[in-house]
């Protein structure tokens, strides 16, 4: 059961990855980061792994303190080389930001269920599904902000993408935080009344400029 | 107390916060105003995680945690804004300015003496350090806001028009300093609750006095 991790890893990859060639370019990229996102949970975990244990596995502590620190920087790492090798224009990055977010959450959660599958419901499935697949997408699109400022302006990348690592982290943390304590139902509702506000201005704004294409 | 008047903070934050985005996010604002309501935000998050801390756990633990972040992150906008959009307009790096350079490492140095008071006092441990690392970025961000109250205005007012704003940032930080003091050496409660009203008063703020000096810049 060690290697647990590693088996969803190569199972979840490995069809999505033979999907690929059969994809257009743009889906086919958003898929690629998807699996990116993957590779960085996998790789997350055996970093958190460490840190639990030299926190002396306070699970409490590492989750509200730690991993999200931890988490967020990773995930950041293959937006800011796709901002820097492949394209920075704030939309693509957007996408991409998201989709290293879901993969990363995708993973997680078989790991998670894998781990307590004797005591998973239906419940649980929408609470991981909805609350730690939005949480990890919201963080990661928030950094991808900041990140598409790479070539544009440089001062601002770099202080505005750690500004905006710091709101993620605390987000993020805040989530943790939540969903283990007593309050744990507003931990659920927080990505979600997040994200629907978001769809809505992004809907809003991409209705609004194809509007102005078309006049 | 300690949770009612983070909780307190987080409120005002989040007035300032709605009330920059309801006035600024309908049409295209300049980035730099965004920033700064981000900056607000950002204080908000910082705040609010510290609350749920305290109702959660009903402390917030020593040394490092993430509601620092929030401070960390709030200011790293206002210098962001500062640095990355409003310098290079006010400041083209002739000597004229180099008077004006000078002086205004006052701010950071202040803020500085401030965490070294702490630091010499209590020493350096996992307390004093997180909070060593916050006071650097609080500092940095001061001594644009200093610069930018002091400097010769460039031709259109871009700068007067905002040197309240800039004001009140500073005073934020000083704030956010003094937060820090009282809250090291245990000082009387009443102290502690002047501080943190102030804050909450800065942080509603924040914005409006914002917005009348960026009325300037189109009128």
């Amino acid at each position: 059961m060690d290697n647990l991790t590693y088996i969803a890893f190569i199972a979840l990859t490995v069809s999505l990855a033979l999907m690929l060639p059969l994809m257009e370019k743009k889906t086919r990229r958003v898929m690629i980061f998807m699996i990116v996102g993957i590779f960085a949970c996998l790789f997350i975990s055996e970093i958190n792994g460490i840190l639990l244990k030299t926190f002396n596995k306070n699970i409490y502590y590492v989750t509200t303190t730690i991993t999200p620190v931890t988490e967020e920087i990773i995930k950041m790492l293959p937006i800011l080389y796709c901002a820097i090798v492949i394209t920075d224009d704030r939309r693509t990055l957007m996408a991409n930001s998201f989709a290293v977010g879901v993969g990363f959450a995708l993973l997680e959660n078989v790991v998670i269920l894998t781990q307590n599958v004797e005591s998973v419901t239906i419940f649980w499935a929408l609470v991981r599904g909805f609350g730690s697949g939005l949480v990890h997408g919201i963080c990661t699109v928030m950094v991808g902000l900041g990140v598409s400022y790479v070539k544009k302006r440089r001062k601002l990348f770099y202080c505005g993408t750690f500004a905006l690592l710091s709101v993620a982290i605390i987000y993020h943390a805040t989530y943790n935080l939540l969903v283990q304590s007593k309050f744990q139902y507003v931990g659920i509702l927080l990505p979600i009344l997040t994200y629907i506000p978001l769809l809505f201005l992004t809907v809003f704004k991409k209705s609004k400029t194809s509007k102005t294409e078309k006049q | 107390m300690h949770m009612y008047l983070s909780l307190a903070m987080t409120i005002s934050a989040g007035i300032g916060f709605g009330y920059g985005l309801y006035r600024f996010f309908r049409d295209e604002s300049a980035l730099y105003v965004r920033m700064i309501i981000f900056s607000v935000g950002c204080a908000m998050f910082g705040r609010l995680f510290e609350t749920l801390q305290y109702l959660v756990n009903g402390e917030l633990g020593n040394g490092f945690h993430v509601g620092m972040l929030g401070i960390i992150g709030s200011f790293l906008f206002l210098f962001s804004a500062n640095f990355g959009q409003m310098d290079s307009v006010v400041d083209d790096g002739s000597p004229v300015f180099r008077k004006t350079r000078l002086i205004s490492l006052a701010a950071p140095l202040v803020i500085i003496a401030i965490w070294c008071l702490i630091a010499f006092t209590k020493g350096l441990n996992k307390t004093t350090i997180p909070l060593g690392i916050e006071t650097l970025f609080i500092a940095q961000a001061s001594y644009f806001h200093l610069k930018h109250l002091i400097i010769k205005d460039v031709e259109y007012g871009l700068i007067k028009a905002i040197r309240n704003y800039n004001l009140f940032a500073l005073i934020y930080a000083l704030l956010c300093m003094l937060e820090m003091l009282v809250e090291s050496f245990n000082l009387p409660v009443f102290c502690i609750v002047i501080v943190y009203v102030l804050q909450c008063i800065v942080l509603i703020l924040f914005v409006p006095v914002l917005e009348r000096g960026v009325k300037k810049w189109t009128t």
